[in-house]
């Protein structure tokens, strides 16, 4: 029996260096990925992205969190236990394309001005179950 | 949750601008979705400047099914905390020196559901329950309390859908 991981875990990272700005960019998930099982999401300054943050993500370029769809309900904290940090997006979300593709706005926030951040996707998928 | 489904999350909001409104709206929903399986509604001021008002609830949300009407889910809208640490924890007996422990990272959880969806429109309904909170004026004993002002908001209704896959 193989302990290796099954789950590949690869990520996103933009930088917000702006006020008001939004900042893309995408993924080619790995290509002996079938299926995606879940997304999370990370900042180096957690409260920033808490307060600030909102984003559109699509995977196989179906919108599957909309414009809008704002941070604070994709993030965790210590009290979330390890396995659980994993927003699910159902049983068999296809590969298709391969492509994960975020689009990240920042808007101001009377709780937290703005200093320059970074904001991570992370994308699980699983690997090929080989017979 | 159906195993061949994946999930879908939607989001529209509904601008309240004065007090007590009252409004009808529709949720329209996503192509191939069969399920809503969760709601969950957020109360947003403009740039994080909050109301003053009597407790923590903005409104009553209510979403009906189209034509039978049949309401299917109903809430009171509660004024979110909005903070980043989440102080839940602090009702555990202290029994340190640090009774004021807290995490961070609060996480929302929508209300589940399994709402069969037959119709391409659902019915939606809020009515804002403003209550003024009263503070006395300093200028004398004599004077009325004072108010707190209304200040319009957003809901926002997120929404979570279960759609098939696209072969199953």
């Amino acid at each position: 029996m193989s302990h290796r991981s099954k789950i590949i875990k690869e990520w996103i990272e933009v930088k917000v260096t702006s006020a008001n700005s939004s900042v893309k960019a995408d993924l080619t998930v790995d290509k002996h990925a079938v299926r995606i099982l879940g997304i999370s999401l990370t900042s180096d300054f957690d409260d920033r992205l808490y307060y600030r943050g909102s984003q559109k993500i699509s995977i196989n370029g179906k919108e599957i969190f909309p414009e809008g769809y704002e941070s604070k309900l994709l993030m965790q904290g210590l009290n979330v236990p390890v396995n659980e940090r994993i927003i699910q997006l159902g049983e068999e979300v296809e590969v298709g394309n391969r492509k994960a593709e975020l689009d990240f706005k920042d808007s101001d926030h009377i709780n937290a001005p703005f200093i320059a951040y970074r904001v991570r996707l992370y994308v699980y998928s699983l690997l090929t179950e080989k017979p | 949750m159906n195993p061949k489904a994946n999930y879908l999350y939607r989001k529209s909001a509904l601008v309240v601008n004065r007090a007590y409104q009252k409004q009808l709206f529709q949720i329209h929903h996503p192509e191939d979705t069969f399920v809503l399986s969760g709601i969950l509604p957020l109360v947003r001021f403009a740039n994080g400047k909050e109301s003053t008002r009597l407790g923590t609830q903005m409104g009553v949300l209510k979403i009906a099914i189209a034509e039978s009407g049949d309401v299917a889910y109903t809430t009171t809208v509660e004024k979110d905390p909005n903070v980043f640490t989440d102080r839940s924890e602090v009702f555990i007996p202290p029994y340190n020196a640090f009774p004021s422990f807290s995490f961070s990272g609060k996480r929302y959880t929508y209300f589940e559901t399994q709402l069969l969806i037959t119709q391409a429109i659902a019915e939606g309904y809020y009515e804002d329950t403003f209550q003024p909170s009263l503070t006395l004026p300093d200028t004398g004993a004599e004077a009325a309390p004072v108010p707190s002002p209304f200040v319009p908001y957003q809901v926002h209704l997120y929404l979570r859908y279960e759609h098939y896959k696209p072969n199953a």
